[in-house]
């Protein structure tokens, strides 16, 4: 399985890496990009399987991102790893069809519940 | 130079936060370096006015409502900022810190508690919108902040003296515009 994750934060795309670790993830091959753009060559020459994406970024957010996605019809299983949280923003991820919300911070545990309905 | 940048944020601010601000400010850090890290922080006592010679970097992050922006500040010394860069990226203790990275960790502490924040507000029927944070690098010169702002602040630390003080505004209007002025 390949995963992308797209954050401007390096230190968050580590945490990232380490928790799906810690959750019990494992044998996948990581690929990374800082924002929306970058991601969007990613998924074309990379093809990922699952991609975990931030929201806020600078030169196309996460939101910008999954919409491009969308228009290119890419499948791939997407989730936000975000700081937004409530229930108004949940309800734009799931409308432009995000498959799931991970909030920051979050635990191993909390990754192992929300991943483990797309990853084995 | 940090010093007069958050004085200079704080500009025009009221006097006074609502209640429970600054505390929800103070535990959106505290819950996010738990969670994230698993550092216990607890605020320092009498820690609200005075000791904050050596606080000269951090990171500023805006929520911006229809009725204007809250900013929220951390600021720490250079060997809390360290600590705090090495925690996040799982660095060993004597490992070098990279400014890059050092700001990296600082703005995406304040960037995770903002969320945290947010959501606090939003149980309150409060709307906001969280803007990108901001590095803030007060260079080796003492960082001096004045009465005011300490009034806005709070200190944390963990039992082996990891300090940071947070400091949050409420201004009509975008301070976050000056912010990324």
């Amino acid at each position: 399985m390949k995963i992308l994750i797209v954050d401007d934060s390096r230190a968050m795309r580590r945490i990232i890496q380490r928790t799906l670790l810690q959750a019990g993830f494992s044998g996948f091959n990581i690929v990374e990009a800082e924002n929306g753009a970058e991601a969007l060559d990613i998924v074309e020459s990379e093809r990922p399987d699952l991609i975990l994406s931030d929201w806020h970024m600078p030169v196309m957010s996460g939101l910008e991102f999954k919409q491009a996605l969308n228009e290119v019809g890419n499948e791939a299983t997407f989730g936000f790893i975000t700081s937004e949280n409530t229930q108004e923003m949940r309800d734009v991820a799931a409308g432009a069809g995000a498959d799931f919300l991970l909030a920051k911070p979050f635990t191993p545990n909390d990754m192992a519940q929300v991943l483990g309905m797309f990853v084995s | 130079m940090l010093a007069s940048m958050i004085e200079g944020l704080a500009l025009d601010v009221p006097q006074e936060l609502p209640a429970d601000a600054l505390d929800h400010a103070v535990g959106a850090v505290i819950e996010t370096c738990d969670v994230q890290i698993g550092w216990k922080l607890a605020p320092v006592d009498g820690a609200a006015s005075g000791d904050a010679a050596s606080s000269y970097r951090g990171s500023a992050i805006s929520l911006t409502s229809e009725d204007g922006t809250w900013l929220l500040v951390a600021l720490c010394d250079p060997r809390s900022s360290r600590r705090l860069t090495r925690a996040l990226f799982a660095m060993d203790e004597d490992d070098d810190v990279m400014i890059e990275d050092l700001a990296d960790a600082l703005n995406e502490v304040m960037n995770v508690a903002a969320g945290v924040f947010k959501s606090r507000r939003d149980e309150r029927g409060e709307r906001l919108s969280i803007g990108l944070p901001t590095y803030l690098d007060g260079d080796e010169t003492v960082c001096r902040l004045s009465e005011r702002i300490v009034r806005r602040s709070r200190i944390i630390a963990t039992e082996d003296d990891v300090r940071l003080r947070i400091i949050a505004f409420w201004q009509e209007g975008s301070a976050g515009d000056r912010l990324h002025a």
